[in-house]
């Protein structure tokens, strides 16, 4: 009773943009390692939407490459296509995964030549202004996850 | 006690009896053709005479084929995605067929369909990250479109989308050629090791039947 209904309020933002914070996870982030003449890379990872609203992945940057595109493989009658994607929608309470094959982040010409064991810095904006920084670390191609994982 | 012993004898020489005739049998029914997925048998296409390029600038035709079994893939090694992770997944093939007790010689071969830009040379460096043992095949649009057409293998060169910078829309499925130089098996995506390695060996078991 004390407390005034404007400090109520502060806390109550306070508690808010904590669990904003928290709201989208980013969590298995690796970029495959690729033959050093190769000069694009793909990385993968899963966001996990926490929140109670759909968000989007709109941008993704890293110092170690000029440039970062959404793709996703897709294969019909037998023949795979990429696709570039603008943004990657991830719905309310679900999980998104970048995995071989399907969604991968393409990573266009690295600044130097990348090896097995090194992090790289990732930063991944979304559409409600989140911004998350990972480190994705280099390994060495992985086969495609086996289907009952999912 | 004696009588005993022979009676033991005797049963066991029959059940081995038993035993080989039942193997037999298994093996009489086993000559039905096996329900494998991508197994195009009793109708191969005979692969045709073909030239192209390996890693190393040597001309590779028919003949590099014929007296082993070739698991083609065709791809591009600008792509980032699905052809690493194939090919890891094929020398990973290989190296198990190799500890397996079998006489069969097995290669495996990538041979790309971005020919403009895959020189020998980019070629050769690509497929040695992934294994030593790895053919890397290349030549003029003509001669890899040839080679293409004889398996049925779809690929698309998209437009630029800036200078130098534009991806292929290629076949996912690796191919198995047969020693006699058949087009014998069509895997699709998604592949796994074993499951490529269980078709391979039902395979390559009935054609040795078949000689």
């Amino acid at each position: 009773m004390r407390y005034s209904s404007g400090f109520l309020f502060f806390i109550l933002i306070a508690v808010q943009s904590v669990f904003a914070q928290n709201s989208i996870e980013i969590t298995d982030v690796w970029i495959n390692e690729a033959p050093p003449t190769v000069k694009i890379l793909a990385g993968y990872f899963t966001i996990n939407n926490h929140s109670d609203d759909p968000v989007d992945l709109v941008t993704a940057h890293s110092p170690s490459f000029q440039k970062i595109e959404f793709h996703l493989t897709e294969t019909q009658d037998g023949v795979a296509r990429m696709q570039k994607l603008e943004t990657i929608s991830i719905p309310a309470q679900s999980d998104f995964s970048f995995s071989p094959g399907e969604y991968h982040l393409m990573l266009f010409n690295p600044v130097k030549t990348t090896k097995a064991g090194e992090m790289i810095s990732l930063q991944l904006t979304f559409s409600n202004g989140t911004n998350i920084d990972v480190e994705a670390e280099v390994k060495r191609s992985e086969l495609p996850p086996h289907h009952h994982h999912h | 006690m004696l009588l005993t012993a022979l009676f033991v004898i005797v049963c066991v020489a029959l059940g081995a009896g038993v035993g080989i005739y039942t193997s037999r049998d298994y093996t009489a029914s086993n000559a039905v053709k096996p329900a494998v997925e991508g197994f195009l048998w009793p109708n191969p296409r005979i692969i045709q005479p073909f030239s192209v390029v390996d890693q190393h600038g040597n001309p590779f035709g028919l003949e590099n084929l014929t007296g082993q079994w070739s698991f083609m893939f065709f791809g591009f090694t600008h792509c980032p995605d699905i052809c690493p992770i194939t090919l890891s997944l094929l020398s990973q093939v290989q190296k198990k067929l190799a500890e397996q007790d079998t006489a069969d010689k097995v290669q495996i071969i990538f041979v790309s369909v971005d020919p403009k830009r895959d020189t020998p040379e980019q070629v050769a460096d690509y497929v040695s990250y992934f294994s030593k043992n790895l053919i890397g095949l290349t030549g003029t649009e003509e001669q890899i479109a040839g080679l293409a057409r004889q398996i049925g293998v779809v690929y698309i060169v998209n437009d630029e989308t800036a200078p130098g910078d534009y991806s292929v829309d290629h076949s996912a499925s690796v191919f198995l050629i047969s020693p006699a130089g058949q087009w014998l098996g069509l895997f699709s995506a998604p592949h796994e090791v074993d499951d490529i390695i269980n078709r391979f060996n039902t395979i390559s078991e009935y054609i040795k039947k078949q000689e």
